[in-house]
């Protein structure tokens, strides 16, 4: 993000672009220290958790597909060993191992807490025992309904097995008993995971990866020219910040609000900057564009593009085809009807409204250049409506009687924040919990195309002087580099997630690298970028960006139009185009 | 007495009025503020998840360990879940991902 203020050439001065890069670049600019420092991770994320690989883990696998295999080619419906065998497929994660779950837990954030703050970051024996007798009999009593409901699906299944798969009311029967014993399994698992209270002391780890965080971006601002001890002096404030963000997130009733760690990051450090000030000794750490570039080459890694093809054609059109539609058309709605001065502004709240939230926000933000002031206003504009549209989105579904399929698909291509559409597509039912999850995962991968095709934009389109062509040197010079390495990373995850097909790649990458290390260290970037922020913006600025309420019509409006296109199209693909598809999930 | 007014400002922020008093407004709005937070955590909150509107959704939440203010898929477990369900039942479906 630009911290420079708007600049309005005077009439009659010549703006004369001239590009320049030197050899230096790759070692004094930060959008290459950003690359150097994502990269370094997740080349250490890929050492660590490739060679800590499930054990046998080839050989699981393959034996777990071919069971699969045979029990299709058995039964017309998912038998107890096809889902036991994907069972033990899902089970496979490196980040399970003792070094994965070391690394995992070095990086970890605070715990979840309701009434007592400490318990965000410690727990004792005691208390971590006391819990889990509290959960014991819940798990108990779960464990039998579990084995109460396997014996009534095996006895059914059996049934069917006898008349040959042949008869469909046995068959049903059966289908039906499963799933009895797969949400009984569900229940079973999270009491297991409340009656296995373990104790923990995240202070002393959130130290050392302090310590290891300031040697990782001292590395670059030592080589940027500025000075080690005082950039680690600042970071410790911001880092403190940081941690205090993410356990408010971590309350209960803020989970439940939605309320995320951004929106407490700005807070706390706008309360910071526009009460006391923030001391001139935490400056040199307060660098938003350094956090906000490594964490987004780290994001890219996580932008894997085998994910799009997961909901088939229906999906892409609802995810890929409605949401670029939109994005455009409030950019442009912003511009020539509401005339919102600042085209970043505008891009960044109609990348923030279309695609997904605060994450979608923070590239298109960083790849365009917008202001920290402009960032935090689509942010703040999408945590309030997120929190709406999750209470209100399940409840109009219901009493309109939409089908859950339709539902589904138009919560996850509209609510902006990604938690939000896990709750409420789940509040639904387990079928608009699955379409709405995956069309928000498609959106998600959309991430990367948008904030290169923004970057491209700007500088070959919106940068460029009246009458003025740019040369391809020129495009290269003001091309925010960062996003060569976001989308480097993004491939470089993908073919290596296609070469390892959807289970290797699932247990090493997606329950690897990035849940054992990068997702991690990723969330910490971007909140330190928000409490940078925070720290660094005044609000009387920031209201000038409010003026005239621009930013809220544009967001209702766009926000709108988005609902009415991506109900029209999930109902046009899931119901008229792909009927086949919506039988089946 | 009559107190000396000025502008002026001190590790980025402005104050108006005399350094000592508008110091201490500083002070007392970060109080508020804290002050604010620990209602809402404590009072204002929970009350606001009793009410009908909301309630049902908040224990949906708590009830499943919904990690309901995350940003991206990867920090929620019920995407890959979600995923694997897609991928296995969709599969031999014309237009759909194999």
């Amino acid at each position: 993000m630009s911290d420079a203020k708007p600049v309005t050439p005077a009439a009659g001065d010549i703006v004369v672009d001239v590009g320049k890069s030197s050899i230096s670049d790759l070692w004094k600019k930060e959008d290459y220290w950003a690359i150097w420092l994502g990269f370094l991770a997740l080349i250490v994320g890929v050492v660590i958790f490739f060679n800590n690989a499930p054990k046998g883990m080839d050989e699981k696998i393959a034996n777990a597909n071919a069971i699969m295999a045979q029990e299709e080619a058995a039964a017309p419906f998912k038998t107890i060993a096809w889902h036991k065998a994907a069972a033990s497929k899902s089970k496979l994660q490196a980040a399970k191992s003792d070094t994965g779950k070391a690394v995992k837990s070095f990086t970890g954030k605070p715990h979840k807490w309701s009434s007592n703050p400490l318990d965000s970051f410690f727990m004792s024996s005691d208390k971590a025992a006391a819990k889990s007798a509290v959960a014991a009999s819940k798990y108990d009593k779960a464990q039998e309904a579990t084995k109460a409901a396997l014996a009534t699906a095996i006895a059914k299944e059996t049934a069917a097995y006898e008349a040959g798969f042949n008869n469909a009311t046995l068959n049903d029967d059966a289908k039906e008993a499963i799933g009895v014993w797969l949400k009984a399994k569900k229940a079973e698992s999270k009491a297991k995971g409340k009656a296995g209270v373990k104790p923990f002391n995240q202070l002393v780890k959130m130290g050392g990866l302090c310590v290891v965080l300031i040697l990782f971006f001292g590395v670059g601002m030592t080589a940027m020219g500025q000075s080690l001890p005082s950039f680690a002096k600042g970071f410790v404030f911001v880092f403190v910040v940081a941690i205090a963000a993410y356990m408010l997130s971590a309350q209960a009733t803020m989970k439940a609000y939605g309320i995320g760690y951004a929106a407490w990051a700005i807070a706390i450090g706008l309360l910071i900057s526009n009460t006391i000030g923030t001391p001139n000794w935490v400056k040199p750490a307060v660098q938003t564009e350094y956090y906000i570039k490594t964490g987004l080459v780290l994001l890219g890694a996580e932008i894997l593009f085998s994910k799009i093809l997961s909901i088939g054609v229906p999906g892409i059109f609802v995810a890929w085809v409605v949401t670029p539609i939109v994005l455009v058309t409030t950019f442009i709605f912003g511009q020539k009807v509401l005339k919102i001065p600042s085209k970043t502004l505008n891009m960044t709240i109609s990348a923030d409204m279309s695609v997904c939230g605060v994450s979608a926000a923070i590239a298109t933000a960083a790849a365009c250049k917008a202001k920290k002031e402009e960032l935090t206003l689509a942010v703040g504009l999408s945590l309030v409506f997120t929190s709406i549209m999750m209470i209100v989105m399940p409840a109009i579904i219901k009493g309109v009687g939409l089908p859950h399929v339709l539902g589904g698909a138009w919560m996850g291509g509209t609510i902006d924040a990604t938690g939000a559409v896990a709750a409420a597509g789940a509040f639904l039912s387990e079928q608009a919990l699955y379409t709405a999850a995956t069309i928000k995962m498609i959106q998600n991968v959309l991430i990367g195309v948008i904030a290169f095709c923004v970057a491209v934009f700007w500088v070959t389109r919106v940068e460029r002087q009246a009458g003025n062509a740019v040369g391809i040197m020129e495009v290269w010079y003001r091309f925010p580099k960062f996003v060569i390495g976001f989308i480097v990373a993004s491939i470089v995850f993908s073919s290596i997630y296609g070469s390892l097909g959807p289970d290797a790649g699932f247990a090493l990458i997606d329950k690897g690298v990035l849940a054992g290390l990068t997702k991690n260290l990723r969330g910490w970037f971007f909140c330190l970028a928000f409490v940078s922020i925070g720290l660094a913006t005044n609000f009387r600025e920031l209201k000038g960006y409010f003026k005239g309420g621009k930013p809220l019509i544009l967001y209702v409006l766009g926000q709108s139009f988005n609902l009415m296109l991506t109900l029209i199209m999930a109902y046009i693909m899931f119901y008229l185009v792909f009927p086949e598809i919506t039988a089946r999930i | 007495m009559t107190g000396v007014s000025v502008s002026y400002s001190e590790n980025g922020a402005s104050y108006e009025g005399n350094p000592r008093s508008s110091k201490a407004r500083a002070w007392a709005t970060i109080a508020t503020a804290i002050g604010g937070l620990i209602l809402f955590i404590y009072v204002i909150g929970p009350a606001g998840l009793e009410t009908k509107t909301l309630k049902p959704m908040a224990d949906f939440i708590e009830a499943n360990d919904i990690n309901a203010n995350a940003y991206y898929y990867t920090e929620v477990e019920e995407f890959f879940s979600a995923e694997r369900h897609m991928r296995e039942h969709l599969k031999l479906v014309p237009g759909a991902t194999r």
